[in-house]
């Protein structure tokens, strides 16, 4: 005579019991439906951000300059500081009302909910990435330029041509590295670092002869930190960065932030603040 | 010849296996059934299928991640030698007894306490930026090299500690009965106590050289793009996790006949240790 012991009995019911109840949980759809995007006159009425009455903004730490000044970008000071007030002044927060937030880039595109608002980050928008993000229009358009020592053999160079028996280095997943190998084709693999600060060193180290990246960096670095040269931007064309404001995909609120971009473009207002933080960062040659 | 030779019994044993048999493998389908049904019907699923499990950015990513992957195994097949090397030297000197070895004996402590208590990225950073911005003469900037000797100095303080206990497990009856024969201290390391140390201690370090072949990723921060790096700038680049997850399937493949390989291995240990015949 067979019998099931009371115990595999129970265990056996418990475990059909939590298969039910974790597989109704699952099923259950969250039922936050996206506001719909307001149309017409003012596209920031009835917005909803993470936190009531505070816009939250995300950044990367360390946060170099000219695009933050101090690594603080509370302090209003540097390009994507200044702009963030601004398009946060334009959806209706001002300047008591924004909160800063860290988010390392590769955070950016996870899936799922984002812990703030819009992310400023030099962030340059591709297709691919509208993948898995809601990029808002573009608020710069940077070139990427090459920056040498001053003692370096290729402190000369005019052509990209110079350029092609140098060590490149990049800063990776930028533009830079798919930019450098379209352009100058270099005959060394491109050296790829993890943020600016390693690439700078490699740079004084002569690890890496060039070093490219946007043109604002790389001539903060040249006439603030190192004794460094730019000599020159990389042609523009279809690969120049256009920087765009991050948000999650499909996040609603990019339409308030659109209205707020293209306000202070019309107004100039966006001319006056990338003059005031980019002016000593924008000018040099174009490499033929 | 069968203990059981009760045909009823029999019966009533084989019915037993079967039912358990069939209870084993409805508990597994049910379990692991229900915890992919869990996965699949969460409501976020659909958003991280397309940025984990994306096939297109897969296929995308793979050339890029195959030549990462030849740095890789070149970082690591090169640097395992030389780490056993100098780890088996720094576990000898420091078991060595003779006074005057003493300066020796110092060195060989201090080099695993004070590589062992700095971390392997530090060390990466120290070698890699901080050795060549010394400028000294006749020795190499190339960023490569530096980020491998780090490697090496890092896994050989780990590896040398794997190895005196090794030396250590070692019954002394045995260095005492190699003296007996006539043998001197250091022929009887090297023919009696050495080659049954290292074979006791294979399971571990197989274990540090599957941990360095994933370490060998830190090389990436001086430049050089190995794997996880290659990885890395094409998730950045299209905002995709998928590459991340192919090159897992590339450590995975590399790991897992190796694994089998240390558990073969301890198997046959353990058949030696226990078997009655004559040897060691």
């Amino acid at each position: 005579m067979r019998t099931v012991q009371p115990a595999v009995r129970a265990i056996t019911g418990a475990v059909v019991a939590l298969i039910a109840a974790t597989s109704l949980a699952a099923c259950a759809q969250k039922d936050a439906s996206p506001t719909p995007a307001a149309s017409g006159a003012n596209a920031c009425d009835n917005i909803t951000t993470k936190q009531d009455g505070v816009l939250t903004v995300a950044t990367s730490n360390p946060a170099y300059p000219p695009y933050v000044l101090h690594n603080d970008p509370t302090n209003g000071k540097g390009f994507e500081s200044a702009t963030a007030y601004a398009v946060a002044a334009q959806m209706g927060f001002d300047a008591s009302q924004v909160e800063w937030t860290y988010a390392p880039f590769n955070k950016l595109f996870a899936p799922g909910e984002k812990d703030y608002d819009f992310a400023i980050n030099q962030i340059g928008i591709t297709p691919e990435r509208e993948r898995a993000v809601t990029f808002s229009d573009p608020y710069y358009e940077a070139a990427n330029a090459a920056l040498v020592m001053k003692d370096s053999p290729f402190s000369s160079a005019t052509t990209l041509a110079d350029l092609q028996d140098a060590k490149i280095g990049v800063q990776s997943a930028t533009t830079a590295q798919p930019q450098v190998e379209a352009q100058i084709a270099p005959t060394q693999d491109v050296a790829v670092y993890q943020s600016t600060s390693d690439a700078t060193h490699a740079l004084e180290n002569g690890q890496i002869d060039v070093f490219v990246t946007d043109l604002p960096t790389t001539l903060y670095l040249a006439t603030v930190k190192i004794d460094g040269v730019v000599v020159g931007q990389l042609p523009g064309d279809e690969i120049a960065d256009r920087w765009g404001l991050v948000l999650q995909k499909d996040n609603p609120l990019v339409g308030c932030v659109n209205a707020s971009i293209k306000f202070l473009q019309e107004s100039q207002e966006l001319v006056k603040i990338t003059d005031k933080w980019m002016r000593d960062y924008v000018d040099a040659p174009v490499l033929g | 010849m069968t203990l059981v030779t009760d045909p009823a019994r029999e019966t009533v044993i084989r019915k037993k296996r079967r039912r358990d048999l069939l209870i084993a493998s409805l508990s597994t389908v049910v379990v692991f059934g229900a915890a992919v049904v869990v996965i699949l019907q969460s409501p976020g699923w659909p958003a991280v299928k397309e940025s984990f499990l994306n096939p297109v950015d897969a296929r995308r990513a793979f050339p890029s991640l195959v030549d990462g992957f030849w740095l890789t195994l070149k970082l690591f097949l090169t640097a395992e030698p030389v780490v056993l090397l100098v780890a088996l030297l720094i576990a000898v000197l420091r078991g060595l007894t003779a006074p005057i070895l003493a300066p020796l004996r110092i060195v060989a402590t201090l080099y695993t306490d004070i590589v062992r208590g700095i971390p392997t990225i530090l060390l990466i950073f120290l070698f890699g930026f901080g050795i060549p911005a010394l400028n000294l003469q006749g020795v190499t900037n190339e960023p490569l090299f530096w980020g491998w000797a780090a490697l090496v100095v890092s896994y050989s303080a780990y590896v040398s500690e794997v190895f005196r206990a090794g030396l250590e497990s070692v019954h002394p009856s045995q260095a005492a009965a190699a003296r007996a024969l006539g043998l001197n201290r250091y022929q009887g390391l090297r023919h009696v106590v050495l080659p049954q140390a290292t074979r006791r201690v294979i399971p571990p370090l197989l274990n540090d050289f599957i941990s360095l072949q994933k370490d060998t990723a830190l090389v990436s921060f001086l430049g050089p793009i190995e794997l996880m790096s290659a990885a890395a700038i094409y998730a950045n680049s299209k905002f995709n996790y998928t590459p991340y997850i192919v090159a897992s399937l590339f450590f995975i493949l590399l790991t897992v006949p190796m694994t089998r390989y240390a558990d073969w291995i301890a198997a046959r240990q353990r058949q030696r240790s226990q078997s009655s015949g004559a040897g060691l």
